[in-house]
């Protein structure tokens, strides 16, 4: 008995020890995310990718070379103005979204005090009603005899409706609408840290407001203007629900094509190719500002 | 006005200032003025509205009445990037996104200065404040004293009439602050400067300005050199701030031109009336830590009876001991004393308590 005894201490001892040399309770942190992620999003993923070049799975064996999906839709002119479209729309809609988003940010930091967390608040209200009902919301505002027309014709700017929903601009601003809470929120995190004796020092040395705001405030909000463009721009490429409800067919867009490949004319192979272009875009945008990011902001990294 | 800058003696002017925040007021109808080249220093317990008038001078705050001249120009409402000051802040607040060299020029880009003269006025500033080598650092790589360097050769590098420093010496440690009180002092002195300090610290106060103004609840309590403060303080609270104070009941007793004062602590002695702000013929002894001695006999007037040494703790060039006598703990510093036998003093020992008449203040 008392050998056996020592046999199991001896087991013991050495789980014990190979667990203090391995240290696996960060990696035991992640397994649940492991778990959910692996089956449901990494395999499909790579599905796709595979899909992609050699078909199969769900649909009929390839046909010709395994790159004839890509070469039809880079080659094909409709869909170089589908990238086109998205990678245009995803520009406009992240610069409109600074352009609003900054000064409210700056306005939220610096003079709303203790309205603060009341105005992100109403900030994440977006964010909090359905996508589906916000949609609608927009196309009742921006109908032929919506909200923004009747105001319009009223005042007699117009003589009759302009056609917004349906077009490029009803998506827009309801993309914009969307997206805003992603800009505005990086931004008032990286505004708060910056402290307020910076501006009193540079106003001090000499600087206007003008200036300050330009040589002291937007530099250290940098760190939230990356990470707000980063948002704003990957979501507005991978927009599904704007671009078909609120859009036009002429002016098509990288998510609407996909599902139209494939759930509406089964065509697997060049839809998982669009899908990859779209997953390259994204990845290739984040790793350019990221890098750009290091460059500029080498003083955020020090103490 | 008629008078240039150097016919007025008064560069900077302050008449009836007040500024309120809700019902407090911060700044309670402030009068003053600083002559060219000197080096002034609000000195105050905190909450006493002595940042609030540095930051009405440097424009960071606007006063709700009264004038602030510069040069005899009323400034009120210019805002601070208009005004000929520089400010060195508590935090330093230098922007961390440029380097050492960018930061000192960024006064003279802001301002439009040719690119030549803001090389040049930055390579001098950094020497002037022994940066040099630092120039392309960051911030973020600097020591806490490299950083106060930089911030005080920024603010000089604009050449201001008025330098301003709020606490600019709080965030640094001991030592280090030391020897910056001498390195400041000196180079205010060399550049021949304005320079108005604010501190809580009344030895960086005494160490480094020409004149101190005394600040409590929003008003100036007094002001004067460091030694003439320290001398005739005018009131218990400018006698309080300025050192630690021992406090003992005494009764007190009119002879004409002085007073006799007694406590039954075995203390009796007289000293001149001008000593005294007690009104009734009971009142307070005050008497500073480093204005008694102790004795290992019994002195003649005013230490009759011993007392018990309670502790006694070595402070390098000087001794802190604390003396019972009666009910009253009195707290002195002084140089190491020797009892009657010539020995070390001991906890325990019997000793006596002496101090010169002319050095006590008598309160209510």
């Amino acid at each position: 008995m008392s050998t056996i005894a020592l046999g199991e201490t001896d087991i013991r001892s050495r789980i014990w020890a190979w667990l203090d040399r391995w240290r696996p309770e960060p990696l035991l942190w992640s397994a649940p995310l492991v778990v959910i992620s692996v089956p449901f999003f990494i395999l499909p993923l790579v599905a796709i990718i595979w899909v992609s070049f050699f078909g199969g799975l769900v649909t009929a064996p390839r046909t010709g070379n395994f790159l004839a999906s890509y070469w039809a839709i880079v080659s094909e002119g409709y869909y170089l103005s589908v990238y086109a479209n998205t990678l245009g729309t995803a520009v406009g809609v992240t610069a409109l979204t600074f352009v609003l988003g900054f000064p409210l940010a700056y306005f939220m930091v610096r003079w709303a005090g203790p309205w603060l967390p009341w105005l992100i608040w109403i900030l994440y209200l977006p964010i909090i009603v359905s996508v589906v009902v916000r949609v609608f919301g927009w196309m009742v505002i921006t109908a032929d005899r919506g909200l923004i027309n009747q105001i319009l014709v009223s005042l007699t700017l117009v003589d009759r409706p302009v056609r917004l929903l349906y077009e490029i601009e009803a998506m827009t601003l309801a993309m914009v609408h969307r997206y805003l809470p992603l800009m505005v929120l990086p931004l008032v995190n990286a505004i708060g840290k910056i402290d307020m004796s910076m501006d009193r020092a540079a106003s001090s040395l000499g600087a206007g407001r003008m200036r300050v705001m330009t040589s002291i405030t937007l530099p250290l909000a940098l760190p939230g203007i990356f990470a707000g463009t980063q948002l704003v721009f990957a979501s507005v490429l991978s927009d599904f629900v704007m671009p078909s409800l609120l859009g036009t067919t002429r002016f098509p867009m990288m998510a609407p094509a996909i599902f139209e490949q494939s759930v509406q004319l089964l065509n697997w192979m060049p839809a998982a190719a669009i899908a990859s272009v779209l997953l390259i875009f994204v990845v290739a945008y984040l790793l350019l500002t990221t890098l750009t990011y290091r460059r500029f902001t080498r003083w955020a990294a020090l103490g | 006005m008629q008078t240039t800058a150097a016919e007025d003696p008064h560069h900077l002017e302050v008449v009836g200032v007040s500024k309120s925040y809700g019902d407090l007021r911060a700044v309670d109808d402030v009068g003053l003025a600083v002559r060219r080249g000197e080096v002034l220093c609000f000195l105050g317990p905190s909450g006493c509205g002595k940042t609030t008038l540095l930051n009405l001078i440097a424009g960071f705050e606007r006063p709700d009445r009264g004038e602030i001249r510069l040069l005899g120009q009323r400034i009120n409402d210019k805002p601070p990037n208009r005004r000929p000051t520089a400010m060195v802040f508590q935090s330093y607040a230098l922007f961390p996104h440029m380097s050492v060299a960018e930061n000192v020029g960024y006064g003279l880009r802001v301002r439009g200065e040719r690119a030549d003269v803001t090389a040049a006025r930055t390579t001098e500033c950094l020497d002037l404040l022994k940066l040099s080598g630092l120039e392309k650092r960051y911030p973020g790589e600097l020591s806490g004293g490299q950083r106060q360097r930089v911030a005080v050769a920024r603010a000089l590098a604009v050449r201001p009439e008025i330098l301003l420093l709020d606490e600019a010496l709080s965030a640094l440690d001991k030592n280090l602050r030391e020897s910056m009180q001498v390195e400041l002092s000196l180079l205010l002195r060399e550049l021949g400067i304005t320079a108005i300090l604010v501190t809580h610290d009344q030895r960086e106060a005494f160490a480094l300005a020409d004149r101190v103004v005394v600040m409590n609840a929003g008003r100036i309590v007094q002001d004067g050199r460091p030694s003439d403060l320290y001398a005739n303080p005018k009131s218990e609270f400018v006698l309080s701030f300025l050192g630690h104070v021992n406090r003992l009941a005494v009764s007190l007793v009119d002879r004409g031109r002085t007073l006799a004062v007694e406590a039954p602590e075995g203390i009796a002695f007289e000293c001149s009336r001008q000593r005294s702000w007690a009104r009734a013929d009971r009142g307070t002894l005050c008497l500073r830590s480093t204005d008694i001695m102790v004795a290992g006999k019994p002195t003649e007037v005013h230490g009759r009876n011993p007392g018990t040494l309670r502790l006694g703790s070595f402070l390098g060039s000087t001794q802190r001991y604390v003396v019972e006598l009666g009910a009253t703990e009195f707290v002195l510093e002084t140089t190491e004393s020797r009892s009657s036998d010539g020995r070390m003093l001991q906890a325990g020992d019997k000793v006596f308590l002496s101090f010169s008449p002319d050095r006590c203040f008598l309160t209510d």
